[in-house]
């Protein structure tokens, strides 16, 4: 039987790995790694705190069933964010209503003194691109992070923004015109 | 991105501000970026979310994955609109799982092959065919293969219709190959259809003797009974199909009511308990 202390010392891919041969220990050692940051990161793109539970308890499920179709490469974590966000997909085609945040302008932006972690997590020592990119409308910077930073298609991001895929397109190529400008 | 350790960690206040929603777009997405390949900033961030919070996905989570799949046996019984409980009791009988009926299906498959070669073939698969349901019935009563017997036991389920829900299941899948496969018989009708009154008259005698001792030990006995009377019928008469006559059919048929009447008998009398006396 597993003990504990064996549990913890698995790596995520031991314990995806495990949740194929109906590992229940395992199932329950990997939701507590990542379902508090699914948490956290789905609220950035869900306001409905229902919905991202409900999204957190799908994806975890989902992880359950899906462990076979993991490839073995790669972030653990990386893989069950690919299936949260298109579980949130899902969720939000099922009740529109839900509001996103995204596109909610984000106090604080702009004009507000940068501290210095966030200078080393902006790269701001190796380029403009982090307050370039928060110089984006908020609109712009929603399609950027649905598709560059969520990887997500158009029609998905169309989806998760509730805008036509087109939208996205042109916004996209805005956008990056936009970033251009900024950073020549 | 790779799974190395980076040696660079978000500070504590930025992953707060994060979590609280209060940090500008590029470096939330560079926190995320971070997250996904840092274990020791996840276990930190945690602490963000309130433990009753992931207490509750997680009951759900666990709800979702504890109760077990149904199997595509069980689906059918659903659609056909039995009831879960009874179509979960029905699935877990184990001449319902389809390695019983692949055994089954490779059996009738042999007694056909053997068919093909003349009226003792035709003899054999005629011996057999009453002979499978049996051991489904037996199969499905048998403290080792059956997987929910101890549940059985303990349930607050009349065994006697347990019994009967899954007998009829038992008859009517292997009666069912049974008449397929016959359909193929190089014989008359009236010589392809001969197993069916016995294979009533097996079933429910074994049914009937299980009251009293082991379904398997029942069985046996029954199908020894079997088969040594149509080989004696066959070598007192030089006839394949002797046992299968109008004497034979007859006989067959008083078996059927006898039995069905012991067993509305030892029904009433509470006899049918499954062995939870012994």
């Amino acid at each position: 039987m597993t003990v504990d202390a064996m549990t913890a010392e698995r790596t995520d891919a031991h314990l995806v790995g495990a949740l194929a041969d109906g590992d229940r220990a395992a199932l329950a050692e990997l939701y507590a790694r990542h379902a508090p940051w699914l948490v956290l990161r789905l609220t950035r793109r869900c306001a409905d705190p229902t919905v991202v539970d409900e999204v957190v308890q799908d994806t975890f499920v989902a992880v359950w069933k899906g462990a076979h179709r993991w490839k073995g490469d790669g972030e653990v974590a990386a893989w069950v964010w690919g299936i949260g966000i298109r579980r949130l997909l899902d969720a939000l085609r099922r009740r529109p209503q839900a509001a996103l945040d995204l596109t909610e302008a984000r106090e604080g932006a702009l004009g507000t003194t940068e501290s210095a972690e966030e200078r080393v997590l902006l790269g701001v020592e190796y380029g403009e691109l982090g307050p370039a990119l928060d110089q984006l409308s908020p609109e712009l910077r929603a399609v950027v992070q649905a598709t560059v930073l969520d990887g997500l298609t158009t029609r998905e991001a169309g989806r998760l923004l509730g805008i036509p895929s087109g939208t996205v397109k042109t916004r996209m190529m805005r956008a990056k015109a936009q970033l251009r400008e900024a950073l020549a | 991105m790779n799974a190395e350790p980076t040696a660079w960690h978000a500070d504590t206040a930025t992953l707060r501000r994060y979590a609280g929603g209060g940090l500008p777009p590029a470096a939330s997405a560079s926190v995320e970026a971070h997250l996904l390949g840092c274990a020791h900033c996840r276990a930190r961030v945690a602490e963000a979310v309130p433990v009753p919070r992931l207490a509750a996905i997680w009951a759900e989570v666990a709800d979702a994955v504890d109760s077990p799949r149904r199997t595509p046996a069980e689906r059918v019984l659903l659609r056909l609109g039995v009831r879960d409980h009874t179509a979960r009791l029905l699935a877990a009988t184990p001449s319902l799982t389809t390695s019983w009926l692949l055994s089954v299906a490779a059996a009738l498959a042999f007694a056909l092959a053997a068919a093909q070669s003349g009226p003792r073939g035709v003899l054999l698969f005629l011996a057999l065919a009453p002979v499978l349901p049996v051991a489904g019935v037996a199969l499905a009563y048998s403290r080792g293969g059956d997987p929910t017997y101890d549940v059985a036991l303990a349930a607050p389920y009349p065994a006697f219709r347990l019994v009967l829900l899954r007998t009829a299941a038992v008859l009517v899948t292997t009666l069912a190959l049974v008449g397929l496969a016959s359909l193929a018989l190089p014989a008359a009708p009236d010589v392809a259809a001969a197993w069916l009154l016995p294979a009533l008259a097996l079933t429910g005698t074994t049914l009937a003797l299980s009251a009293r001792v082991p379904a398997p030990a029942a069985a046996g006995a029954v199908v020894a009974l079997w088969l040594g009377s149509v080989f004696t019928a066959f070598r007192e008469t030089g006839s394949p199909y002797a046992a299968f006559g109008a004497v034979g059919q007859t006989a067959c048929l008083a078996a059927v009511l006898i039995s069905t009447a012991l067993i509305t008998g030892l029904h009433r009398r509470a006899a049918f308990d499954l062995g939870r006396e012994s």
